[in-house]
């Protein structure tokens, strides 16, 4: 106990509360952008997945992820803490030596929340709820919970290998983002909604207010992974910063050159975009390197978004664009920029003398994005043995709030 | 205790799984009003 710092297990504490209201809040960002007959069923994917995957984290979540390695091949872990058998007060050094294993336990709580919430986004207006808890409950089983331990977990593959991830950029948004892109091949198309054709946000306001809120929860996302109250997570609050803020500016300008006007809702976007590609770099960067990824992210994320139709898919809010594009964009340019003058634990970039860094990285981004299409694929046609995934047409027509829900957003 | 909160978990699921569907219940008047709307 005495080597526990009260500074430390503070910050990870609030960093932990923070994450945890980017999940709310990503369902007032995506609950904005969908159509008033959508708004309560999008909003309940994010706020089900938070309750559904604290527990699921508890009881076997947890111990796969960060538990005691089987074999030392580095895929999974073992049942050791199952229930948190064993994960107490005590620091564990292997993760996190100041703090209590239990704070850090429920600070990797909240990433595990998160991200299947953020592929919600795909199938919106369309999903049945039963076949979305069913979805949920096992695609983070199978996916999070395995790519957690490669990337994070002590002995953990990719770990080993030397990939630098210093919030999520694999696990939380490469995941997230091509599972989504596959979530929207295997749904199909919404009805009513033709290639092209952009549905308008029904309530920008609220679109706001969700992606204001992402961005202050993101201080404890990006920061937070410091797992204590020191320079490392100083650089990373400033770099998380001024990277979304780069991302909006960036989204501005394009959009209003591309298409005539500076968007609100693309001002939000862009700065998702950016606060993303900064993600698995925010702990190894310099602000500098920081302003260039905001920058870089936001503009690949954008040309994603034009390929929508070329690629045939009805991504409902585009997670693939994203959070897959620009996270892969933030993995390799964290193998650029890196550099261990930010942080001394971590290995240096391309730009400091270390190309191995960059391949590193793009060989994981690529290993992350293949097995979570792949086990999203499976996942998905396993639910639809049991549950059809998609609501009845009749059903989409009527609102999912209404159909899947029976309450309306906006009683007349 | 884990197994008791395995099986709570585990009780609530499979509740979820064989629960109605909205269209099964009887009609809601909140939803009547919408679909007149």
């Amino acid at each position: 106990m005495e080597h526990i710092n009260a500074g430390d297990t503070a910050w990870v504490l609030v960093s932990s509360a923070l994450v945890m209201l980017m999940t709310p809040a990503l369902g007032f960002f995506y609950g904005g952008l969908v159509r008033q007959k959508n708004v309560l069923s999008t909003v309940m994917h994010s706020f089900v997945v938070l309750c559904l995957v604290s527990v699921q984290w508890i009881l076997w979540g947890y111990t796969l992820a960060f538990g005691p390695d089987v074999h030392g091949w580095g895929m999974i872990g073992s049942f050791a803490w199952l229930g948190l058998t064993g994960v107490g007060a005590a620091p564990n050094p292997d993760y996190a030596p100041t703090i209590p294993h239990e704070a850090f336990m429920v600070f990797q709580m909240m990433f595990a929340v998160i991200t299947p919430a953020l592929i919600t986004g795909a199938f919106a207006e369309r999903k049945r709820f039963k076949a979305f808890v069913a979805f949920s409950l096992l695609w983070s089983t199978v996916v999070y919970d395995v790519l957690a331990h490669w990337v994070w977990g002590h002995g953990g593959w990719l770990a080993k290998l030397g990939v630098l991830d210093f919030a999520g950029g694999t696990v939380v948004e490469i995941a997230s983002g091509s599972s989504a892109l596959v979530a929207a091949y295997v749904l199909g198309r919404r009805i009513f909604h033709e290639p092209g054709e952009d549905v308008e946000a029904h309530d920008v306001p609220m679109v706001i207010l969700g992606g204001a809120l992402l961005w202050f929860g993101w201080f404890g996302f990006n920061a937070g992974s410091a797992l204590g109250a020191n320079p490392v997570a100083v650089n990373a609050f400033v770099t998380t910063n001024v990277a979304g803020a780069m991302g909006a500016l960036t989204w501005i300008t394009i959009h209003w050159w591309h298409r005539g006007r500076p968007s609100v809702v693309g001002a939000v976007g862009g700065s998702i975009a950016g606060l993303v590609g900064i993600t698995p770099a925010a702990g190894y960067v310099t602000p500098t390197a920081a302003i260039l990824i905001g920058l870089i992210a936001a503009t690949a994320c954008y040309g994603a978004i034009q390929l929508r139709d070329w690629m045939q898919h009805d991504d409902a809010l585009d997670v693939w664009a994203y959070h897959g594009v620009a996270g892969m964009v933030g993995v390799i340019l964290t193998g650029v920029f890196a550099s261990n003058l930010v942080n001394p634990a971590a290995a240096n970039g391309l730009l400091a003398g270390n190309a191995r860094q960059l391949g590193i990285e793009v060989f994981a981004a690529a290993v992350v994005c293949i097995y979570a299409s792949g086990m999203t694929y499976l996942c998905l046609k396993v639910v639809n043995l049991f549950i059809p995934l998609r609501v009845t047409e009749s059903e989409e027509a009527m609102g999912l709030d209404l159909s899947q829900h029976a309450e309306a957003a906006y009683p007349r | 205790m884990l197994i008791a909160a395995f099986g709570s978990f585990a009780v609530l699921l499979v509740a979820w799984a064989l629960a109605p569907s909205p269209e099964a219940r009887p009609a809601d008047p909140t939803r009547e009003a919408a679909d007149r709307a």
